[in-house]
């Protein structure tokens, strides 16, 4: 693996530690841009430049997770007038550390491994594995809808990177599909978080729980008598 | 060409309705899609056409039954759309018979698909196109339900690519490999076992997220309470089944790779806690649609059981299994929009005498009810009965008696909450609007999928025979 795809990977995981812990919106979207160029950068570097799939994925990943959807989640987060994350259910401090565990934790994993997936290093089996336990660390860490979009699409990076290293068992068409369906998947995430926002004048889905079951049995108790 | 035509009719045809201003010419197009839809479904499966884009389009015997099972139900449910949606009062959506549309297009491609890529990348085509169904009466309830969909099943289905990738990772480093389901299988015995058995936890855990099985099932019941009736017949009948497919593609490989003892104990635990806690939430259940959607829960759980009891005749229980449950459910949610057409309530408490009120919605529940609980002579009696003795032969009895309780106590659970609603005295009951013609227009689809679910207990016809032993055989690599 050449110096650069390994500053890549550096880069990709000094981003999950501070993905972790920032309560800023804004910032979080840049955090996961700045990532997804990463990622998209590491398909050409890992897989040759003379690769024309490699240079397919690597421009739709930028287009589509470098620019498209922060544009987007950027705009989203204007329209709701979401800023920051008041108190997420995890401290940013513990989250800190949390994420910085998971790197720790990651490299263990990677390094043990079979062989067939060490051929790509261990490094990038670490920061696949420490991104996406970043992604599920902000999925279950915090309220804000589009926090939870945000860690949505993190996990998605970390599984992005375990896919370049199986470029070549997977046709340009499902490449670029499954690009598709993350770009759409935020695009319909997005409309129903302003719904969300116009309907209860905040995003924290936290607070959404008319459908637990136990609200709904009282309210059947209520009714039945 | 007929298998990317089956994919393609529904998008198009979607778009296009886009396009008409008319909520009645909207409409049409919906019908006659599905129509469509059962006239080149029938096609392909009598002429069993070549692969198409270079093999990941195909049609096996696997696909086959799921794409009979969508196609069928979809056109009885675009049927009964066209009746529920004349009469239920809603906000004028210009979206409803497009996004459904593109719905089915999903569920086809799955259906289709034989490259394990693609079949993921469908998968998520149908929470996205469904998402926006779930939300179709903009109420809070659906609101909130939809988000859970959304990012539950996204974040599930994320789960399966990072399979999918560790089964590609599993292939030997040297010579070519491809993700299509016949390669994979070919090359199975040289596929590195560790990554076969990371990879097929986490499709499991992932596509078993789609597919309800408990602990992750929390978003089902939501979605499948506060869709309209027609999506949410869809949502249990088909979909839930298309997410099945892709643990039995898993499965396929696995077997091939002589790995069938080490999945079993995963599939049969994750059967049993979605049979427990679909049961426990069905006891004294207050809304009726979550008693269905609870139920699902339940059903998806036998599945599980008849596919991790590893033998091939545990695998075709499920198969007819999976069957059975589209049509009987498909009956009950047909029949819950019209309790709900009559009542205006999905309050169980507030539902009493159902029988005096509308003898047609009674029966078709009472009906549905008897259906889905496995009562002989319906079909799912056939299958729970087949998946009971595949426990016993594989020598499990203790699972096979606990399978048992667990089916009774469902039978108990829905009954007490059903019959008081048709029986029971109706003492201040509310009033909906529904007439008689409009009733009948509603009731044909649900009398059709009744009829056909009564019909499979009664007989299996020698080629659907054949089709369910061929998937089987399919999925179990051959082993008896």
């Amino acid at each position: 693996m050449s110096g650069f795809a390994q500053l890549l990977l550096v880069t990709v995981l000094l981003l999950d530690v501070s993905l972790a812990a920032s309560s800023r919106l804004a910032v979080l979207i840049r955090a996961f841009a700045l990532q997804a160029a990463a990622v998209a950068a590491l398909a050409l570097v890992l897989d040759g430049p003379g690769n024309p799939h490699a240079w397919a994925v690597a421009s739709g990943t930028l287009l589509f997770k470098g620019l498209l959807i922060p544009y987007f989640l950027g705009r989203a987060s204007e329209r709701t007038h979401a800023v920051k994350e008041q108190d997420p259910l995890v401290p940013y401090g513990v989250s800190l550390l949390l994420a910085a565990a998971g790197v720790a934790f990651s490299f263990a994993l990677a390094s043990r491994l079979p062989e067939a997936a060490q051929r790509s290093g261990i490094l990038l089996g670490a920061a696949a594995f420490a991104t996406m336990f970043t992604g599920l660390l902000i999925l279950v860490s915090r309220g804000t809808a589009l926090a939870q979009v945000a860690g949505y699409l993190v996990l998605e990076n970390g599984i992005f990177l375990f896919g370049l290293s199986i470029l070549r068992h997977m046709p340009l068409l499902v490449e670029m599909g499954i690009l598709l369906d993350v770009f759409a998947g935020t695009f319909v995430m997005g409309i129903v978080v302003y719904n969300i926002h116009r309907t209860f004048d905040h995003i924290d889905v936290r607070a959404l729980t008319a459908l637990k079951e136990g609200a709904e049995r009282e309210e059947g108790m209520e009714e039945g008598g | 060409m007929i298998l990317t035509a089956l994919v393609l009719c529904p998008f198009l045809l979607g778009a296009l309705a886009w396009s008409l201003p008319r909520r009645t010419s909207r409409r049409a197009v919906l019908v006659g899609a599905s129509l469509l839809q059962v006239l080149l479904a029938g096609a392909a499966m009598w002429r069993g056409p070549a692969p198409e884009w270079g093999g990941a389009l195909a049609l096996d015997p696997l696909g086959k039954l799921f794409l009979g099972v969508t196609t069928l139900l979809f056109a009885a449910a675009s049927l009964y759309t066209f009746g529920y949606m004349a009469l239920h009062r809603h906000p004028r959506k210009r979206h409803y018979v497009p996004v459904l549309l593109f719905f089915l297009g999903s569920m086809t491609l799955a259906t289709l698909s034989q490259h394990l890529g693609l079949f993921w990348v469908a998968l998520e085509a149908t929470t996205l196109s469904s998402a926006p169904l779930v939300y179709f009466d903009r109420s809070e309830k659906s609101l909130e339900a939809a988000w859970k969909y959304l990012i539950l099943c996204s974040v599930g289905i994320a789960l399966a690519l990072a399979g999918t990738f560790f089964l590609a990772l599993a292939l030997p480093a040297e010579g070519p490999g491809s993700l299509l389901v016949a390669d994979l299988v070919a090359r199975a015995p040289l596929m590195s076992a560790p990554w076969l058995k990371v990879g097929f936890l986490f499709l499991l855990v992932g596509y078993g997220t789609k597919m309800g099985l408990a602990p992750m099932h929390t978003w089902l019941p939501d979605a499948h309470a506060e869709a309209p009736p027609p999506v949410s017949a869809l949502l249990s009948g088909a979909l839930l089944n298309c997410a099945f497919l892709g643990i039995l593609r898993a499965l396929e490989v696995m077997n091939a790779a002589g790995l069938s003892s080490f999945v079993q104990k995963p599939l049969l635990a994750f059967g049993f806690l979605s049979m427990a806690t679909g049961t426990a939430f069905l006891i004294r259940q207050p809304d009726y649609k979550r008693l269905l959607a609870y139920s699902s829960v339940e059903h998806m759980g036998i599945l599980a059981i008849g596919v991790g009891l590893g033998s091939a005749q545990g695998i075709f229980g499920a198969l007819l299994h999976a069957l059975n449950h589209s049509l009987a459910k498909g009956l009950l949610f047909f029949a819950a929009g019209l309790i709900f057409l009559v009542t205006g309530t999905k309050s169980v408490a507030e539902v009493r005498g159902l029988i005096g009120r509308s003898p047609l919605a009674a029966a078709l529940f009472v009906a549905g009810f008897f259906a889905i609980t496995g009562t002989p002579p319906f079909g799912l009696f056939v299958s729970e009965f087949t998946i009971l003795s595949a426990a016993f032969s594989a020598g499990h009895p203790v699972l096979a008696v606990l399978y048992l309780a667990l089916l009774v106590a469902a039978f108990t659970a829905m009954g007490a909450v059903v019959l008081p609603m048709v029986f029971g005295s109706p003492g201040g009951a509310r009033e909906g609007s529904l007439s008689a013609r409009n009733a009948w227009l509603l009731g044909a689809p649900a009398v059709l999928l009744g009829l056909t679910s009564l019909g499979l207990g009664l007989w299996i016809p020698r080629g659907l025979m054949a089709l369910l032993k061929a998937g089987a055989i399919l999925v179990s690599g051959g082993h008896p």
